[in-house]
């Protein structure tokens, strides 16, 4: 079981992402709504796990990555994308993300891809 | 979807009400089996593989059976067996009709005669409605128009009908100038095509939307539920510039905004669809 800090501008996101994760006897140990919050909270919070939306106002989660994995390379963070973002993607692989998330959530991705980024 | 095409106008024609149409539907719900079912019964796929493709449908705009021809589960032939048992929803719809004593085949005959002319219909757009098949069904309701917005319409239908509910219908999209309205949730794509496309509620169904999205009830049009239909938005959106994405055409999603907005275009369209959810209704609009 991971300690995970949830971040997306999306309340509903959050809200699913925390209900299948729970589910599952994870524990989510904060929330972020934006791409600041996921730095600021890690470095407070230090969970084991990050799931970062890419898609946010302010900062963007690609944004957020980068500083993430220069405050600590050995994060793991998720990243979570509608499709059609391939390019973004590919960035993102670049920046060090250890897994992805496709959205509408289907509850077995979501917990494959945190069982894959823990085993990594 | 074609039963409530169908039902709608018995009901405008004093043929059957609205009580007598929902409980033909329901009985129909009843009846019809979904497709992974039958070829899991049959023997043709596990349930695994149907779980699979009912996920992999969620992230890709094709059809149950398609994908599960494309990943070899089943063969074209098997296919088309487990079509035939599903059976067809028009003559099913019209069955349960003529059971309930609603009207005859012949009179059948005739209200599909006078649907036929009032819609300015040929005999292969009939044929085409028959079928029930949505994404032949989708371009009969909408007016002359750029591919890119028949394309982003025809997938918000489909994802509709997929995660939220089988009971959907359009009406006929039509063309405005301008728009300013208080209840609405919309999302930019920007790059190798550009367009704004949104929901607009106008009698519940967006809530209705919103929540089973969601997992969660809600009554009203509060922030929760304007941002639960907005994510829902950026799934239909995501579908959409993946397609495009496949013929090299690159493009951006704008994080979704929500509350009120105001277009007047000098250039370009404003195509809005209704579209009704469970007799509740909302409009799909694409602004481009």
């Amino acid at each position: 079981m991971a300690n995970i800090l949830i971040v997306d501008d999306s309340k509903t996101s959050r809200k699913i992402l925390r209900g299948i994760l729970e589910g599952a006897g994870h524990v989510i140990v904060g929330e972020g709504t934006n791409g600041e919050e996921a730095f600021l909270k890690y470095k407070e919070l230090k969970p084991d796990i990050v799931t970062l939306d890419i898609t946010m106002p302010k900062m963007d989660g690609l944004e957020a990555l980068q500083i993430l994995k220069k405050q600590d390379e050995n994060a793991r963070v998720i990243m979570i994308t509608a499709l059609g973002q391939k390019e973004k993607m590919i960035q993102a692989v670049k920046f060090g993300a250890s897994e992805f998330i496709t959205k509408p959530f289907e509850d077995d991705d979501v917990l494959k891809a945190v069982n894959k980024a823990l085993e990594n | 979807m074609v039963e409530y095409i169908l039902g709608n106008y018995m009901i405008s024609k004093g043929i059957m009400s609205k009580e007598q149409l929902d409980n033909v539907c329901d009985r129909q719900d009843k009846i019809r089996v979904k497709l992974g079912l039958i070829a899991v019964s049959e023997g043709y796929i596990t349930v695994k593989q149907a779980e699979e493709i009912n996920r992999q449908q969620a992230l890709c705009d094709k059809r149950f059976g398609d994908i599960a021809v494309e990943k070899g589960y089943i063969t074209p032939p098997q296919l088309d067996r487990i079509l035939k048992l599903q059976g067809n929803t028009y003559l099913i719809f019209v069955q349960s009709l003529v059971d309930e004593g609603i009207i005859s085949i012949e009179g059948m005959d005739e209200i599909m005669e006078q649907f036929r002319r009032e819609n300015g219909y040929g005999n292969s757009e009939m044929e085409v409605l028959k079928s029930d098949d949505v994404e032949r069904i989708i371009p009969l309701f909408l007016p002359s128009m750029e591919k890119e917005i028949e394309d982003v319409i025809s997938i918000a239908v489909k994802m509709i009908l997929r995660c939220i509910d089988r009971h959907v219908y359009p009406e006929r999209a039509f063309f405005v100038d301008k728009l300013s309205t208080e209840n609405m949730v919309m999302q930019t794509i920007e790059g190798g095509v550009n367009m704004t496309t949104a929901f607009l509620e106008e009698s519940g169904a967006m809530i209705l939307l919103a929540g089973t999205y969601a997992r969660e009830e809600f009554s009203v049009l509060d922030e929760d539920t304007l941002d639960a239909a907005g994510e829902f938005l950026n799934c239909i959106n995501g579908l959409y510039t993946a397609a495009l994405e496949n013929k090299s055409i690159a493009t951006d999603l704008i994080p979704p905004e929500y509350g009120s907005a105001e277009w007047q275009l000098d250039e370009g369209m404003i195509c809005k669809l209704p579209l009704w959810i469970r007799n509740k209704k909302m409009y799909f609009v694409v602004i481009k």
